[in-house]
């Protein structure tokens, strides 16, 4: 039996990030000091969880480009809710997941039901969200913009802080809860695998009675929560919600996914795929730093890697197709014994 | 019987009673059907027995696909009743259909290529518990089926691996893991491979011993004779005949098709112009053409026949520069024809193609600028600048010569009807004087109306000393149009018919690869 | 001939309206909008606008979208910059400057091209990953900082010499770009295999459209002005780096909208392209003029949903109801 194609990509993935980690481990000593690589995680978990939530748009053969708005917005506005109102963090997490979930229905609407195609869609409400961010910023009596630092301690023990010294920070801990919650719903439920379906083929599921409308926007409400919880974690590291916030996560948790194969066009990948693309942006991005690169690199090299990233993958998918139709002809002449 | 009981039902319904598996299955008496108050079915009869293949012909319009419509529920019959198993029944609507018992496999496949074969078995009735797909329960159920249809599949497999054969099989099964007892099947093998084709007839040779009957629509006639065990003949929406396995011989069967050979006033045939001559020797592409070689002349209207997927669109399609062949060299008096379409338009070459919404017009652009697009050579000349009064009065002309309505050069293509939309696309070439002027199946979708129009202007071409091409399944429209005829089965030249011995019998039969005998009459 | 007229009066109508209602609330609201100071400044900011717009459209219409505008006019003003401060700010560097800024413009242009139609990735991944790269580019040409051009340089006249020394020279940028664009899609062939391609590129393959090629052509137009729109852009503000142009795609892209682009392509005139810079420049106007700056994103993301949805809604209702209405046409006898 020759390997699946899908399992070949996954370990081009792997192999990525087992390469960075040989580079990094060589000429960092200190990279694989317990230090090191709790940032490491934790700076992976913001970028993993948006790229999680994102998976599911993109196996549906869609896009969301909202999430950097998404963020931006419900990261200013948990600020508010902490500071203006004093709610708690375990509170502001709760209301951090509905109103992502609510923005992404948002989306899911003009997408299912309105009939935009999904980037017009999430670039618009994109737009519109990140407005909303920007409206919402903390103001001085001279109407001036501020930041607010976060005081309350429920609200800090999320990021600013690991849990225990050089250990895991409960941002990481929260990550991976999801990101298994995620797995299990894309692999065990009849949702995740409606999701594959319509990614692979509309009509088709359409015709075996698969509610397509609904697929697509549950899949923009998890890709909107998710964003809406890692816009709470984010503010919760920094201490407060600047401006920029969210700007520019959409492109590189889009990037995360396609480096670790999730293809653009949707039907193929998983949440692992997402996990292993944003620990492989994150250790690159950080590798940057590390080498004392100047953060202007940090754009060049995450465009040139998504460009990369999907050039691979469009050859790649014309060998695989070349391959299974070599393979059908053959079967066609000497037919497969049975399984 | 006994056997039967032991293998475990498939769906959660229907679990209590022991299959039946002889015995009338399935009885339309009389079914009527109107379209906006024209009768397309006229009181047709049709029966189906347990574990028998019952094949169903008929050439396009002649009412297959609406009695398979009505048995399915997707259109409300006018008249007549249905009976399953001797109980009258009605069918509303697909999912009554599906209760019944009845499955459709349809000619575009349903399945999702990234699933597993096991996945779009149960895909849209996935049994869960707790919210979770319960994959082991569905799985033993996938493999009790394969085995018990002894078919050859990997319920692990991702469909996208699979062969097209291999595919039917598993659209055969999602149907039969919802209990079906009838299974109808919309030109099968029209995908097919030869070898994979003999797949499917193996598959349904097994589902017949288990009882299941199928109902099994073609165009070909060798189909027939190797699995039906009944055939029935549509024409022009009535039940011609029905055949039993012995009486099944190509003669009587087209007979039974086209019924009496209405000899039409053939039309005055311009003189051939031998001067002007396409000639195409040894011309292959991929796996569809083998060795085609023929020529066309100036002045004549060649029809080509063949039945769909045999390779007439591909043929067409390397003639015209859009598909690179294999083999084989094309040349158009004396000069190699270009592999640039481009060049070949500007060289007088035309293509009306097969489906127009998808390649033919611009749905959203004006009549105008949908005639004058392949003609820049001619209308901007310097520069390519584009003169707006010369565009504007070679779009009226045309609008004028081919009668196209609204008459208004400004009305979007997209929102005209069927008939006009074909005549902006031929009037696009005509207003060229092509010399050689290609068109795939000209008249689908087109009203009677219309057609005959879209005929006089082929013709008048053709008078012109153009060079007509005309691909059709329209066996009619074929022996009245065309001067000569080639008739492609699976990708070769099968036959030439000329003059009194075209006809649409001789026709339909060298599509099926039967040969007409020599000196034998109707 | 009267039809037509009328025609192209009915598109006219909601932008007049549009317009009108801008000024009639700037005339309650805050009477000192009218100034003459003010203006000139909304005929600045539209000119920019309307110069990348011209470009996006070329793009828009074969169907696609570029992200990257906004980086692109950000480099090449760098660029050009850079380059003629290098030679002193002579005239032959600051030419030189500009010829290689259109330079790598196309290269860039050809590059997304090339993504798009032979590699078939998605236009929005493509122009929103080079959007990053050449943003990362920036700094690398600019050494991090911002350069600054004096008065009484080429550039300087480039960007801010006035015509009857009030209206911005930009503006006639902008008319020269727009008469050019208009002329290109209207009365070049180039221009119909646009419109075609847009329509539908199979159908466009048919009839012997090179669709890859021409697809190029036009990316290759759109980041072509994006360099012309951020080299005037640097040059008005006396200022090039990191910040020009920035965001400017999202500008672009609402004019778009507001214009009554299709942005599922084939559909789409310069005089919307030309109104929808208006609009947008006099909104942003309007918007800082009333000191709503907090607001003016949301404003614009408002607009950009709201028109895009409503426009999907209204298409979907009009081709039903014409296509009932050529059944009739098609019924009746002709003459």
């Amino acid at each position: 039996m020759r390997m699946k194609s899908q399992s070949i990509r996954r370990l081009v993935a792997v192999g990525l990030v087992l390469a960075l980690v040989v580079i990094f481990a060589v000429t960092t000593p200190t990279f694989f000091g317990m230090r090191n690589l709790s940032i490491l995680l934790k700076d992976s978990a913001f970028l993993g969880l948006i790229a999680c939530g994102m998976a599911f748009p993109m196996i549906g053969g869609g896009i969301d480009l909202s999430v950097g708005g998404i963020i931006c917005a419900t990261g200013i506005i948990c600020v508010h809710l902490s500071y203006d109102f004093g709610l708690s963090g375990y509170v502001i997490i709760l209301i951090a997941l509905v109103i992502g979930a609510a923005f992404g229905l948002i989306n899911g609407i003009i997408v299912a039901k309105v009939g935009l195609t999904e980037f017009v869609a999430t670039l618009a409400s994109g737009f519109l969200f990140v407005g909303l961010g920007r409206a919402l910023v903390f103001k001085d009596a001279g109407g001036r913009a501020v930041t607010r630092s976060i005081s309350s301690d429920s609200y800090l023990s999320f990021g600013k802080n690991p849990l225990w010294e050089n250990g895991l920070y409960l941002i990481t801990v929260v990550w991976i809860v999801v990101a298994v919650g995620l797995y299990i719903v894309m692999k065990k439920t009849k949702f995740g695998l409606y999701t594959y379906a319509i990614g692979s083929n509309d009509k088709a599921a359409k015709m075996s009675g698969v509610d397509t409308t609904k697929i697509k926007i549950l899949g923009f409400i998890i890709s909107g929560a998710c964003a809406g919880l890692a816009a709470f974690l984010v503010t919760a590291n920094l201490t407060s919600s600047p401006a920029a916030l969210g700007d520019g996560y959409e492109f590189r948790a889009i990037a995360a996914c396609v480096v670790g194969g999730i293809m653009l066009g949707g039907g193929k990948g998983d949440t692992i795929n997402a996990l292993l693309g944003a620990l492989f942006m994150t250790i690159i991005l950080n590798g940057i730093y590390k080498f004392g690169l100047d953060s202007t690199y940090v754009y060049i090299i995450q465009g040139l890697i998504i460009l990369l990233a999907t050039a691979f993958d469009s050859q790649f998918a014309k060998f695989a197709a070349k391959r299974r139709l070599k393979e059908q002809r053959l079967s066609d002449i000497t037919p497969a014994s049975a399984s | 019987m006994a056997k039967e009981k032991n293998i475990i039902k498939i769906s959660e319904t229907d679990t209590s009673e022991p299959r039946k598996t002889e015995g009338e299955l399935l009885r339309c008496e009389n079914i009527d059907k109107l379209f906006s108050g024209v009768q397309v079915l006229f009181s047709a009869d049709f029966s189906m027995n347990y574990g028998e293949v019952h094949a169903l012909m008929g050439e396009n319009g002649a009412g297959k696909s609406t009695l398979i419509k009505i048995v399915t529920g997707v259109y409300h019959k006018d008249g007549g009743q249905l009976f399953i198993d001797g109980e009258p029944v009605e069918v509303d609507n697909p999912i009554d259909a599906r209760a019944l018992g009845i499955a459709v496999i349809y000619q575009e496949l349903s399945l999702i290529p990234d699933l597993t074969v096991m996945e779009n078995i149960y895909l849209g009735q996935e049994l869960t518990k707790g919210g979770m797909r319960q994959k082991k329960r569905m799985r033993n159920r996938t493999l009790d089926l394969i085995k018990k249809y002894e078919l050859n599949l990997n319920p692990d497999a991702p469909v996208e691996v699979l062969s097209m054969a291999d595919r039917q099989m598993v659209e055969v099964l999602k149907a039969l893991s919802q209990d079906a007892k009838l299974v109808i099947m919309d030109e099968p093998t029209s995908s097919l491979s030869a070898s994979e084709a003999e797949h499917l007839f193996k598959t349904i040779e097994g589902l017949k011993k288990k009882g299941v009957g199928i109902m099994y629509v073609t165009h070909r006639l060798e189909e027939v004779y190797r699995i039906a065990d009944r055939l029935t003949v549509m024409r022009n929406g009535e039940v011609v005949g029905t055949l039993a396995k012995d009486e099944i011989n190509p003669r009587t069967v087209t007979t039974m098709m086209i019924g009496r050979e209405i000899k039409t006033e053939r039309q005055e045939r311009a003189p051939r112009n031998e001067e002007m001559k396409l000639e195409v020797k040894g011309l292959s592409y991929g796996d569809i053409l083998k060795d085609i070689n023929f020529t066309a002349y100036g002045g004549e209207i060649l029809g080509i026949g063949g039945l769909v997927g045999s390779g007439r669109t591909e043929l067409v399609h390397c003639i015209y520069g859009i598909k690179k062949p294999k083999t084989g060299t094309i040349t158009f008096n004396g000069e190699p024809v270009s592999r640039s379409v481009i060049k070949n338009i500007n060289n007088g070459f035309g293509l009306v193609p097969e489906d127009r919404r998808q390649e033919g017009f611009n749905p959203i652009q004006t009549i105008e600028k949908n005639i004058c697009i392949a003609s820049y050579d001619v209308l901007a000349k310097v520069l390519g600048l584009v003169g707006a009064k010369k565009e504007r009065e070679w779009a009226e002309k045309a609008m004028e010569d081919y009668d196209i309505r609204p008459r208004d050069r400004n009305f979007l293509v997209e929102n005209m009807s069927g008939g006009n939309q074909q005549k902006v696309i031929l009037a696009r070439w005509l207003a060229r004087k092509p010399r050689v002027l290609i068109l795939d199946e000209p008249t689908v979708g087109v009203d009677v109306g219309v057609r005959a129009e879209l005929y006089r202007f082929m013709r008048e071409s053709a008078a012109k000393g153009s060079i007509i091409i005309m691909v059709s399944s329209d066996l009619f429209e074929l022996v009245q149009i065309s001067d000569r005829i080639l008739v492609i089965h699976d990708g070769e030249f099968f036959e030439e018919f000329e003059g009194e011995k075209a006809t649409q019998q001789s026709i339909l039969l060298a599509s099926s690869g039967e040969y007409v005998e020599e000196g034998a009459r109707l | 001939m009267k039809k037509e007229v009328l025609k192209n009066f009915r598109v006219w109508i909601p932008r007049i309206i549009a317009f009108g209602a801008i000024f009639v609330f700037m005339a309650i609201m805050e009477p000192s909008f009218f100034a003459a100071a003010n203006f000139i400044e909304i005929i600045r900011s539209v000119s920019v606008y309307g110069v990348m717009s011209c470009g996006m459209l070329f793009v828009v219409l074969i169907g696609g979208l570029d992200l990257s505008m906004g980086s692109m006019a950000g480099l090449c003003a760098s660029i050009m910059f850079t380059i003629a401060q290098t030679g002193a700010n002579t005239l032959s560097a600051t030419l030189l400057g500009f010829v290689v800024a259109l330079g790598v413009a196309l290269a860039v242009g050809w590059l997304h091209g090339f993504f798009i139609t032979t590699l078939r990735i998605p236009f929005f991944v493509v122009t929103l990953a080079t959007k990053y790269i050449l943003y990362g580019a920036i700094p690398l040409i600019t050494s991090g900082t911002y350069i600054y051009v004096r008065g009484g340089t080429p550039i300087d006249k480039i960007g801010t010499s006035r015509i009857f020394d009030t209206i911005p020279i930009l503006v006639v940028y902008f008319i020269v770009i727009a008469l050019v664009t208009w002329f290109v899609l209207n009365k070049t062939v180039f221009g119909r295999r646009i419109y075609a391609i847009g329509g539908n590129p199979t159908a466009a393959g048919f009839v012997g459209i090179k669709v890859f090629k021409n697809t190029n052509v036009a990316y290759m137009l759109c980041t072509a002005a994006a360099c012309i729109g951020g080299v005037i852009l640097a040059a008005n503000n006396q200022q090039a780096g990191t910040t020009t142009g920035n965001a400017y795609e999202g500008m672009v892209l609402m004019a778009m909208i507001v214009g009554g682009i299709n942005l599922a392509g084939g559909q789409g005139t310069v005089s919307g392209v030309v109104f929808g810079a208006l609009i947008i420049g006099l909104i942003q106007n309007v918007v800082t003029f009333m000191s709503w700056g907090d607001y003016l994103k949301l404003v614009q993301g408002v607009i950009i949903l709201a028109v895009v949805i409503v426009s999907v809604v209204m298409h979907t209702r009009t081709v039903r109801g014409k296509s009932r209405k050529a059944k009739r046409l098609a019924a009746e006898p002709q003459e």
